[in-house]
C-alpha cells in the first residue's frame, strides 16, 4: 500500500514537472512569437508554384537593406545592369546606356514606365539620391560607388554619373554581386539613422515582392507589374535549414525544391532520385598558388618560375571532383573568353624535372638529406598561411603540393587563420599562399588590376610592382575599345607570364540538385552565378503549368 | 538561513563580479585580431579601401584609445544601453532577447527534465551501487556520454524525422506559419526530438554526479539507523538518502540552469533552430563585437545571479549551513 502510494506520488510529481515544461515552453513560444512576428499583418498562403529555397539562417536577410548590406532578400532590389557569365551585360533598371570617350562620363537611360512595388514612379531621382544618401551618411555599401564624383538627372528616365577618373570597367564594379542596388527615395529620405534603421517593407523594383517574415521563413511573391519579364513562378519561401546534409533530407522529402552548393559524393549519391536532378554551374570558384614577391625564395623570379611548374593542376582538379584545372596566367578561360592571350596558355606545364633543373640553374642545391639548400646556404622550408575563403578546397590543393614539392625537396607546412584580417596580414609575412576567389574577380582585363600598384592601390597582395604592368592597368581604364582593351590585356598577360606573381590551379563548379517534379528551368538561360540570381528565378517553369 | 548582512555583502560581491567580467570581456574581445570591417569587405572583395575601413571606425569610435572605449562602453552599459549590432545594426539586446527566446523554448524543458531525470536515476542506480541493474544502467550512460552529441542528433534526424517520419527535420514551424500564423502545438512539434534528445544528454551528466553522491551517503550512520528502525528500503532512500545526496546537485545543476544561457550550436544547427548559440557563433565569425560583448555580459549577469541563488538554496535545504550568522 505503501509502495502504491510512493509510485503514485512520483508520477504526480513526473506528471507535474511535464505541465511546468509544457508551460514554460508556451511561455517562451509567446515571447518568441512577439519578437519575430510578421511585420506585415497580412498573411500569404502558399501557393504550391512558390518555389522553396533553404537558407543558413534569415536573420541577416531580414535585418538589414542593401542600403546597408549586401543581402536583401533576391529579387527585390535591383541595380542598374546585371552582368551574366558570358561577359554579357543585360539591361535592368537601365534600358541601355553609353559611355564617353575618355570613360569618365557614364550616360544610363532608365526603364520606363517602372514603378516601385508600392506604386511609387521610379526615377532617376532615386538612382542619384542612392549614391548621395549613402555617401552622405558614410553607409558601408558606399564603396560600390567610391569612383563615382556625381549623378546629374537631366530628365526622369537618364542618369548621368560623372566618374572621378576615367573607369572603363564601371559597368563591371556596379553590377558584380553585390554591386548596385537602386534604393527608394520616398522611403529612405524619411531615415533618420540610417545605420540602425530596420527595413520592414523592402521596397523594390524587381520581379519579386517582399511579404512576410514569419519565423524560419522569409515569404516573397511574384511582382505582377514588373517592366520585365514576369516570372512564372509565384512566388519564393525561403526556409531555414542551417545544416547541409538535413537540406538534401529535406530535398529528398519534398519538402524543399533546390540545394546549391552539394558536394560531389551527394551529387553521385542523389544521381539515382527520379524527382531529383543535378547540374552545375560551372567554374564558380578557383584556387590559386599565389606568390609574396617581397620574401624569400619567392622574392627570386627563377624559383617562382621553377615551381611554376610544380603544381599538377590535373590532380588536384581530381581531388575537387568538379571544375577543371586552369592553365592561363590568371584570368579563367570559361568566363573571360577571347579576352585570355592564347600565347600564355599552358605557360605552365606540370614538370617536376623541369622544376628540379630550373631550381639547380639558379643556384638551389640538394643536400645528403635530399633537402633543398638555397642559395643562401640554408635549407628551404615554406609555410603557407591558409584564410577561410579557401575551406577545405584549401586542404586539397595542400595535399597535392606537400608531395610535389617535397619531392623536390622542400617542406610544406601550414598555418589556419579563420579571420580575414589575420590572414590577410599572414600573407604578407609568407613566400606562398593559398588563395581561393570568385570567378567573378577573373573574368576580364580589369581582374588583372589585382597584381598592379596604383595610387588607388598602393599595394597587392602578392607584394608585386612592375612600371610597366601598372602603366598598362592605368591605360585599361582609361580605354573603351574591345579591340584596345584586348590588345593590353594580352601585353599584361605575358607580364604575368614573365614574373609569375601567381599560378592558377583549378577552377570549381557548384553543384545543385533540384525537384524535376516540381521546376524545370533551373539549368537553362544565359548562367547566371547562384540558384537565387533574379535571373534564373525568372526562368523557372512550375511543372504543373509547363 | 542568511543573515542580510551578508546578503547585502554577496550582492556587493556580485556587482563587483560584474564589473570584473565586463572588463575582461572587453579587453579580451578588443584584443581578438581581426575586425568586423575589413573581414565584411575582404568577403566582398580582394581589396579594402582605407576611407571605408577608417569611416566605419570613426563612427564607433573604434578610432579613440582602447581605454576612453572602455570608459564610454561603462557608461553606456550602466545607462542601459548595450550597444547596436555591427552586422545587423540592430539594438543588441533585442537581437539576443529574439534568438534566446527560441533557444530557451528547448533548453528550459530539457534542462529542468534532464536535471530531474538525471538525479531520480543516479539516485536509484547508486542507491543499488554494485548491482546488476546498476552496471547495466551505468554503462548505458557511458555510451551516451561517449558519444558526441552531434552524432546523436544527425542519428535521431535520420531515423526518427527522415525514415519514420514521426517529427519534422527542424526549424521552428511549418511552412504553414506563412497563411496561419505560429501554432502552439506544431511548435511543440518541431521541438520535441531535439528536447529529448538534449535531455538525455543533460541527465546523463547528472547521473554521474548523483550516483557518486548517493555511494557517499548510504554509507552513513542515520542510514543504518534508518534501517535499524525497520523503515522500507524506498523511504529511506527518497526520504532520507537523496535529500542529503543532493546537496552537491544544488550548486551544479544552478550553474547548469545559468549555462543554457548561452544556447546548444550543435542542436540549433543539426535541427535548424537558430538561438542564442548559433547568434554568438555568427557574432564570433564576424567579429561583431557589441553582440558578442552582450551575449556574454548576459551570461555574466545570470552566472553572477545562479551563484547567489546556489548560495541560498545551499541554506534553505541544509540547516546547517548558517551562512553569514554569528552561531
Amino acid at each position: 500500500m505503501k509502495i502504491t502510494l510512493h509510485m503514485r506520488t512520483h508520477r504526480t510529481g513526473l506528471f507535474c514537472v511535464l505541465c511546468v515544461s509544457f508551460l514554460l515552453i508556451s511561455c517562451f513560444f509567446s515571447g518568441c512569437t512577439t519578437s519575430t512576428a510578421p511585420k506585415n499583418a497580412t498573411m500569404t498562403r502558399v501557393s504550391v508554384s512558390d518555389v522553396i529555397i533553404p537558407v543558413e539562417d534569415t536573420t541577416s536577410i531580414t535585418y538589414t537593406s542593401s542600403m546597408q548590406k549586401a543581402g536583401t532578400p533576391t529579387g527585390i532590389m535591383e541595380g542598374l545592369v546585371i552582368k551574366d557569365r558570358d561577359g554579357k551585360f543585360d539591361p535592368a533598371l537601365a534600358e541601355s546606356w553609353n559611355v564617353s570617350d575618355d570613360a569618365k562620363t557614364w550616360t544610363f537611360h532608365l526603364a520606363k514606365n517602372t514603378t516601385w512595388n508600392d506604386g511609387i514612379p521610379f526615377t532617376c531621382a532615386d538612382v542619384k539620391f542612392t549614391n548621395d544618401y549613402m555617401k552622405k551618411n558614410n553607409l558601408t555599401m558606399g564603396y560600390v560607388l567610391k569612383d563615382v564624383q556625381s549623378i546629374d538627372c537631366p530628365d526622369d528616365n537618364t542618369a548621368v554619373f560623372h566618374l572621378k577618373t576615367s573607369y572603363s570597367f564601371f559597368l563591371d564594379q556596379i553590377s558584380r554581386q553585390p554591386g548596385l542596388s537602386i534604393s527608394p527615395k520616398h522611403i529612405w529620405e524619411n531615415v533618420t539613422d540610417p545605420q540602425h534603421y530596420q527595413d520592414t517593407q523592402f521596397v523594390g523594383t524587381g520581379p519579386f515582392v517582399y511579404v512576410q517574415t514569419a519565423p524560419g521563413y522569409v515569404q516573397l511573391k511574384r511582382n505582377d507589374n514588373y517592366y520585365g519579364k514576369v516570372p512564372e513562378v509565384t512566388g519564393i519561401v525561403l526556409k531555414t535549414i542551417s545544416n547541409a546534409d538535413s537540406q538534401v533530407l529535406a530535398l529528398k522529402n519534398g519538402e524543399i525544391d533546390v540545394v546549391t552548393d552539394i558536394t560531389p559524393t551527394v551529387a553521385q549519391s542523389l544521381a539515382g532520385e527520379k524527382k531529383i536532378s543535378v547540374y552545375s554551374i560551372n567554374d564558380t570558384g578557383a584556387y590559386e598558388v599565389a606568390f609574396n614577391t617581397a620574401q624569400y625564395p619567392a622574392n627570386l623570379s627563377a624559383f617562382r618560375h621553377a615551381m611554376s611548374h610544380a603544381v599538377d593542376r590535373e590532380t588536384i582538379s581530381s581531388i575537387f571532383g568538379t571544375g577543371r584545372p586552369t592553365n592561363t596566367t590568371f584570368l579563367i578561360t570559361g568566363l573571360a573568353g577571347n579576352y585570355v592571350n592564347p600565347a600564355d596558355v599552358g605557360m605552365y606545364d606540370y614538370n617536376l624535372t623541369k622544376a628540379q633543373e630550373m631550381l639547380a640553374i639558379a643556384g638551389f642545391t640538394r643536400n645528403s638529406d635530399g633537402k633543398l639548400i638555397g642559395p643562401d646556404g640554408k635549407p628551404v622550408s615554406i609555410t603557407i598561411p591558409l584564410g577561410s575563403k579557401g575551406g577545405s578546397g584549401n586542404q586539397k590543393v595542400i595535399a597535392v603540393l606537400k608531395n610535389d614539392w617535397g619531392s623536390l625537396g622542400i617542406p610544406i607546412t601550414t598555418v589556419s587563420y579563420d579571420d580575414q584580417t589575420q590572414y590577410r596580414k599572414a600573407v604578407n609575412q609568407y613566400p606562398v599562399f593559398i588563395d581561393a576567389f570568385p570567378v567573378t574577380l577573373h573574368d576580364d582585363p580589369d581582374a588583372l588590376g589585382n597584381f598592379a600598384v596604383t595610387p588607388l592601390q598602393e599595394t597587392n597582395y602578392y607584394n608585386y610592382n612592375n612600371n610597366e604592368y601598372n602603366a598598362l592597368v592605368a591605360q585599361l581604364r582609361n580605354t573603351t575599345d574591345r579591340a584596345d582593351l584586348m590588345k593590353i590585356g594580352y601585353r599584361m598577360q605575358d607580364i604575368l607570364a614573365q614574373d609569375v606573381p601567381t599560378v592558377p590551379a583549378v577552377t570549381t563548379d557548384t553543384l545543385v540538385a533540384y525537384r524535376n517534379d516540381r521546376f524545370t528551368g533551373w539549368d537553362v538561360g544565359p548562367g547566371f552565378h547562384s540558384i537565387t540570381d533574379p535571373r534564373v528565378l525568372e526562368n523557372l517553369t512550375p511543372v504543373q503549368a509547363s | 538561513m542568511i543573515s542580510g548582512k551578508y546578503l547585502l555583502q554577496r550582492l556587493c560581491y556580485s556587482g563587483a563580479s560584474f564589473i570584473v567580467c565586463l572588463t575582461i570581456t572587453f579587453f579580451l574581445l578588443h584584443l581578438m585580431p581581426g575586425d568586423y570591417i575589413s573581414n565584411y569587405l575582404l568577403s566582398l572583395s580582394n581589396t579594402l579601401p582605407k576611407e571605408i575601413v577608417d569611416q566605419f571606425r570613426e563612427q564607433f569610435g573604434l578610432n579613440l584609445p582602447l581605454t576612453q572605449q572602455y570608459v564610454l562602453y561603462l557608461g553606456n552599459i550602466l545607462h542601459g544601453q548595450w550597444g547596436y549590432s555591427y552586422a545587423y545594426g540592430q539594438p543588441v539586446l533585442s537581437m539576443i532577447f529574439g534568438k534566446l527566446c527560441w533557444s530557451l523554448v528547448l533548453l528550459v524543458p530539457a534542462t529542468i527534465l534532464g536535471i530531474l531525470i538525471g538525479t531520480v536515476i543516479g539516485a536509484w542506480s547508486g542507491w543499488k551501487s554494485g548491482g546488476k541493474k546498476d552496471f547495466a544502467v551505468f554503462n548505458v550512460m557511458i555510451v551516451i556520454r561517449a558519444i558526441p552529441e552531434f552524432w546523436w542528433a544527425i542519428m535521431a534526424v535520420m531515423i526518427f524525422a527522415f525514415y519514420l517520419q514521426w517529427f519534422p527535420l527542424g526549424g521552428y514551424a511549418s511552412i504553414s506559419v506563412l497563411s496561419t500564423g505560429l501554432d502552439f502545438f506544431d511548435v511543440l512539434h518541431h521541438a520535441l526530438l531535439p528536447i529529448i534528445l538534449m535531455t538525455f544528454f543533460i541527465a546523463t551528466g547528472n547521473y554521474y554526479v548523483m550516483r557518486n553522491s548517493m555511494i557517499a551517503v548510504i554509507g552513513e550512520d542515520y542510514i543504518t539507523t534508518a534501517r535499524a528502525k525497520g523503515l522500507d528500503e524506498r523511504t529511506i532512500l527518497w526520504r532520507h538518502a537523496l535529500k542529503n545526496a543532493l546537496l552537491p546537485m544544488v550548486t551544479i545543476t544552478t550553474f547548469q540552469c545559468a549555462g543554457i544561457i548561452m544556447g546548444n550550436i550543435f542542436i540549433e544547427t543539426v535541427f535548424s533552430w537558430p538561438g542564442i548559440g548559433y547568434l554568438t557563433t555568427q557574432a564570433l565569425t564576424n567579429r561583431d563585437l557589441p553582440l558578442l560583448e552582450g551575449i556574454f555580459l548576459l551570461d555574466s549577469l545570470i552566472t553572477i545571479g545562479a551563484m547567489l541563488v546556489a548560495d541560498i538554496l545551499s541554506s534553505a535545504i541544509d540547516p546547517r549551513i548558517r551562512m553569514g550568522t554569528d552561531e
